[in-house]
């Protein structure tokens, strides 16, 4: 599917890549109860790869820990991420990446909202609303050749 | 000539026409054991081998193949085989079904050395004239190809001869072969003919009917007897393209096509062959195709998605440049190495003006591997590179950006690096070194913590080439790490600073005495606790310059003699002034300034220059400081701490196992009086004192330094003598037993199994091992105080394991004993821990670098007498008595290398279970552990309780007792999807729901292990997954 000829951005802009989260004290204490935060999240999304690029989503600065919210009394995650070029026809593709990344990590509890950062994107809108109908994510999933997509996106490279 | 004997003429007749091919045994055995000769054979043979009978002429044929075959080579005589020959190739005009019998008489003959001169030349002939090779089945098809094999090998000048004719009968003959095996040898002998004969008119025939293979594609089935692998045709092939480089007009073209091709495979294989062909072909035949190799080239690197790939690339760029910097030394042009290089650069120049954008790093690995070639290619290629990222780095003002184009910039450096080891000409590097350097310093002030590590890893780089910085730039160097390892804020610029260094001392060790040394010890000087108050008005350095980090980049540093000769005695005299001051707040201190000596002593007691000195400084000044400090009960010492003590028998321990035998024995023999008789002044200390450590009435100030003798007895070499071996046993044990003193009993247990360890077999040490069983068993079946029997089972578990590792034929009861003890309320665990000690490696003694007497695979022997045992105590004992058991088990399981747990293991497994089902936390994360690794080692045995497992495992991750359980648990489970798809793939959907509980873990590293387990399993069975 990503040919090398038709990469619609060949030489991307690169990010570094935050360091691994260091353990607490308050982590290792068994009666302590450690609460799901924004950088949590971050953890579990920075990296899927990207669908064109042997990079991650962070490598690429589509998703950034300032851009995730997590309100756990509420039970709510929200993650905006930001697509590398305006038109970029992936978007929606790593959206749901995103998405189903967050559907089998987090506890059922949760209600995960993924968009677009508000304008960086000409369609932002139409990509939004796919996303956010749980309808026709389901759908999307059904396909197997897109399910093929996403679960490389979510699969671990050594 | 004697007719044939009956008997043989019998079986001669049973074969060809009974068909009988048992008769074919006598037969052969006949001519084997020289009983009837060829010629007899084929005489009486005659009639058969001329019938009119198809079949019958076939048979006859056969015999006489089959027994050339099997009679030894050396019975031939020269005529037989010009006979037999001139036989064969009659023959091979006969009926197809006489053919594969000519065919395997030939190839007897082929490898037969009595075959006259001439011959092979008409076999030959006649083969590729009258058998259309392609109409035989494979086992014929190879006996040609084994033919002309062995007449290559060893009669090549002869079919030279042949020239074009025979380079066309074997293309002829070779043209459409598919099975595997025969074109392992087809392209062996393709390889000969490319090479060693006139190939001219025929160049694009042999090579059309070569690479039509390419790439290859083949899998070999299951199972396959016959062993021909991939790789064996991809290498076997790649050869002859890369024989002569008259292919290279077809065989780049190829190349260039298979690389466009989106198959992985192919890709690789091209690339692989493209960097074998390049030196063959030469830089004349690639002239044509460089502008085309150079675009498909990049064209992979720029848009790698796989490593290999892009590696691939790198390495063929690299044989390509190789090939063209050949031809630079051999004829007159640098034209096309320089020209090649100038369209690479101007391919990759912009792409290093964008150090934000994602082809910057790509083009560097090109720029990078096409240095890596020659010397003259690094020298080009730095020449534009450099200036071109000095001007870059000036340029841009942001320091990430800064911060890629040093990395970029030290690579290439490393690759210089690489370049020139041996040759006179100096370093391609050297021309740029005042510009890198010049780069370097200018970042080390810079407010950025990544560019400032980036500036010392260049200059760490740049010290890394020999001669390439000198004079006053080595001053400055050294000037500059030594100001940021004091200075500087930043924990990985101290590291990295630290690291250069050391690298630094190792190779310009007076620069960094001159430079560097003084400082770091001038720091600790004014830091001396004596000089505390001075220490604030000082402020010359920064917070991060404890006593600690001083000492450890003063170890770091010391790794050349006449460092260590500096730090030392300074290491030594500080320590002493600490002992002087107030010990309160000096323990910590005097902890890390040991440390630091062993450091410093581990690292360079190879050299045996430095034992000799660590021997006269370190031993005896440790050793006096500690002993006098032990005999002065009534003031406080710093040295009276067990853990510093601990330290300084660490060191000592580095120092002994070192020594020379003759220095070993005088220091044990001292130290054995000092601590046997009291003689202090064995060791050079004047003191009136009395001094009796193995004295259980002593103070513990005093005891506890039995730790120092074994430090010393225990560690030197097996050779040294240990003085009144049998008097030191007793009263270790003596102490061992009684001491109220924790350390001390435990230092006395471990000092008796060392000397037990190294005790020479004899009567003396079976009279005091049976008297020592005997007093134990006293102990633990007499006594009441808990406190004496844990003392017992320590002792006891210490000896067995000196006799179990030396293979000491009392191990076996000692064991006994010990196993006896598993019941009991008090002591049974405490008892199957040892289990622990007796396997795994203890640092102190015992060891292999302690020179223990060890002897081979005794951990394997332990297992196996053990075993047994443990199982059926495990299934006798009662429900709460089992536990000890299992925890020995467990123990051995560990230990034990894997080829041998594998054999014991299957009964083994529903054992296992079991453990999990416990409630004790160490004991099911050992397991679980064990388990995890299990899946990789023994699937099937795993496969076979995934019934038993999975279902405990769910539950252990969900409910757990500790986070460790759980992770271990979630592990386990994460690792069970490499299991034979049919074996997991039922349990998917159960697998994934009951995980959701775990991604709900109230810890967050529980949580981590789950969604890691869980997103596997999710892969398990769909598409894009596994």
């Amino acid at each position: 599917m990503s040919s090398p000829d038709r990469l619609q951005n060949a030489n991307p802009q690169l990010y570094g890549r935050t360091s691994e989260r260091e353990v607490t004290p308050e982590e290792l204490n068994e009666d302590v109860e450690d609460a799901i935060d924004a950088r949590e999240i971050f953890d579990l999304v920075r990296s899927i790869n990207d669908p064109e690029h042997p990079l991650t989503l962070e490598e690429l600065n589509v998703i950034e820990q300032s851009r995730i919210t997590v309100d756990e009394d509420n039970n709510h995650v929200s993650v905006e991420f930001t697509p590398t070029i305006p038109h970029c026809s992936m978007a929606t593709l790593i959206g749901l990446s995103i998405r189903v990344k967050l559907l089998r990590a987090l506890p059922t509890r949760f209600k995960v909202d993924v968009h677009i950062t508000p304008g960086t994107h000409q369609s932002e809108h139409a990509v939004n609303k796919q996303l956010a109908d749980k309808e026709r994510v389901a759908a999307a999933l059904e396909n197997q050749h897109l399910l093929e997509v996403v679960n490389q996106c979510l699969s671990t490279r050594n | 000539m004697a007719a044939l004997s009956g008997n043989v003429q019998e079986n001669v007749l049973e074969f060809v026409q009974g068909q009988q091919d048992s008769a074919l045994q006598s037969v052969a055995k006949a001519v084997f054991d020289g009983e009837t000769s060829l010629l007899q054979l084929v005489e009486s043979l005659g009639s058969s081998l001329t019938s009119t009978e198809v079949t019958t002429r076939a048979r006859a044929t056969q015999l006489l193949a089959e027994v050339l075959h099997r009679s030894p080579s050396n019975r031939l005589t020269e005529k037989e085989a010009e006979v037999l020959s001139a036989f064969f190739c009659d023959r091979l005009l006969d009926h197809h079904s006489v053919q594969p019998h000519v065919l395997h008489g030939l190839l007897a003959l082929s490898a037969a050395p009595q075959l006259p001169q001439g011959e092979e030349v008409k076999i030959v002939q006649v083969i590729f004239k009258e058998v259309y090779v392609q109409s035989l089945v494979q086992t014929d098809r190879r006996a040609i190809y084994n033919i002309l094999a062995n007449f290559l090998d060893t009669r090549l000048e002869a079919l030279q001869a042949l020239g074009a004719d025979f380079v066309w009968g074997f293309i002829q003959a070779m043209d459409g072969e598919k099975d595997p095996r025969n074109l392992i040898i087809a392209f062996s002998i393709a390889r000969i003919v490319a090479q060693a004969f006139p190939i001219g008119t025929f160049t694009e025939e042999l090579f059309e009917v070569i690479s039509c293979y390419f790439p290859i594609d083949f899998t070999p089935p299951a199972d396959d007897p016959h062993g021909v692998t991939r790789e064996d045709l991809v290498l076997g092939l790649r050869q002859v393209l890369a024989a002569t480089s008259k292919f290279a007009q077809f065989c780049v073209p190829m190349l260039l096509e298979k690389l466009s091709s989106d198959v992985t495979s192919a890709k690789l294989d091209s690339l692989h062959t493209l960097a074998a062909c390049a030196e063959v072909y030469g830089a004349d035949s690639m002239k044509s195709f460089l502008d085309l190799l150079l675009s498909a080239i990049s064209k992979e690197v720029y848009s790698s998605i796989h490593q290999d790939v892009e590696n691939a690339a790198l390495a063929g760029l690299t044989a390509v440049v190789a090939t063209l910097s050949h031809a630079v030394t051999e004829t007159r042009s640098v034209f096309s190495l320089h020209h090649f290089l100038d369209s690479l650069l101007k391919g990759c120049k912009h792409h290093l003006c964008e150090p934000e954008l994602k082809l910057m790093w790509p083009s560097a690995k090109l720029l990078q591997a096409a240095a890596r070639a020659s010397d003259p290619a690094c020298v080009h290629v730095l020449d534009t590179a450099v200036p071109l990222l000095v001007e870059q780095f000036q340029v841009h003002p942001y320091p990430q950006h800064r911060h890629t184009i040093l990395e970029v910039t030290i690579a290439f450096i490393h690759v210089a690096h690489a370049s020139t080891s041996g040759t006179d000409a100096p370093n391609p590097v050297v021309p740029h070194s005042d510009n890198f350097l010049t780069l370097f310093y200018s970042v080390l002030e810079d407010a950025d913590a990544g560019l400032r590590s980036s500036g010392v890893g260049g200059m760490a780089a740049m010290i890394g080439i020999t001669d390439v910085v000198k004079g006053k730039h080595l001053d400055l160097c050294a000037n500059h790490l030594g100001r940021l390892v004091l200075h500087d804020a930043d924990p990985t610029v101290q590291r990295r600073s630290t690291e250069a260094l050391a690298a630094m001392a190792t190779a310009h060790p007076d620069v960094v005495r001159e430079e560097v040394l003084s400082k770091l010890l001038q720091v600790l000087e004014n830091n001396n606790p004596n000089a505390m108050d001075t220490n604030q008005s000082e402020q010359v350095c920064a917070k991060h310059v404890t006593n600690q980090y001083v000492l450890n980049t003063l170890a770091a540093v010391s790794t050349h003699p006449t460092i260590v000769r500096c730090t030392i005695p300074k290491l030594l005299s500080h320590l002493q002034a600490l002992i002087e001051s107030c010990p309160d707040q000096a323990t910590q201190e005097a902890i890390a300034t040991l440390d630091c000596v062993y450091k410093v002593v581990e690292k360079t007691v190879i050299n045996d220059a430095n034992v000799e000195y660590f021997v006269d400084t370190i031993v005896l000044n440790l050793m006096s400081m500690a002993l006098s400090a032990a005999v002065n009960t009534s003031d406080e010492n710093l040295l009276h701490d067990t853990s510093l003590l601990e330290i300084v028998a660490k060191v000592l321990r580095a120092v002994a196992r070192s020594l020379p035998n003759s220095t070993g024995k005088g220091i044990v023999n001292s130290t054995v009086q000092a601590f046997l008789q009291g003689n202090l002044a064995a060791i050079s200390l004047n003191t009136s004192a009395s001094f009796e450590p193995l004295d259980v009435s002593s103070p513990w100030q005093q005891t506890q330094t039995v730790q120092l003798l074994s430090a010393i007895v225990c560690s030197v070499a097996r050779n040294v003598d240990i003085p009144s071996i049998s008097e030191l046993a007793q009263k270790l044990l003596t102490l061992s037993c009684a001491s109220d003193h924790e350390p001390t009993s435990l230092a006395a247990a471990k000092s008796l199994s060392g000397v037990v360890n190294k005790w020479d077999q004899g009567e003396q040490l079976q009279t005091f091992l049976q008297e020592t069983r005997d007093c134990l068993e006293q102990i633990l079946s007499k006594t009441e105080d808990e406190k004496a029997r844990c003392r017992a089972v320590a002792v006891l578990v210490w000896l067995t394991k000196a006799l179990v590792i030396r293979g000491h034929p009392s191990g076996s009861q000692f064991t006994k004993t010990l196993m006896a003890l598993f019941e009991d309320e008090a002591i049974g665990r405490r008892a199957a821990e040892g289990f622990y000690v007796i396997l795994s490696d203890s640092p102190d003694v015992l060891s292999k670098e302690s020179h223990a007497n060890i002897r081979l695979m005794y951990k394997q022997r332990f297992f196996m007498e053990n075993l047994p045992a443990l199982v059926d105590g495990f299934n006798q004992a009662d429900d709460g008595r089992k536990q000890s058991f299992l925890c020995a088990v467990s123990h051995l399981l560990t230990f034990i290398p894997r080829q041998v747990l594998l054999g014991a293991l299957p009964p083994l497994v529903p054992l296992l279970v079991q453990s999990l089902l416990g409630e004790d936390p160490s004991l099911q994360v050992s397991t679980l552990e064990m388990f995890s690794s299990l899946v990789q080692e023994a699937p099937q045995v795993i496969s076979k309780n995934i019934d038993a497992l999975i279902p405990q495992l769910l539950e252990l991750s969900k409910n757990g007792p500790t986070m460790k359980v759980r992770m271990a648990a979630l592990k386990s489970v994460g690792s069970m999807t490499s299991l034979p798809h049919a074996v997991v793939y039922p349990y998917r959907n159960r697998v994934v729901r009951e995980l959701a509980v775990a991604v709900g873990d109230k810890k967050r590293m529980v949580r981590k292990e789950a969604v890691a387990a869980r997103g596997e399993w999710f892969l398990l069975g769909s598409p894009g997954g596994k």
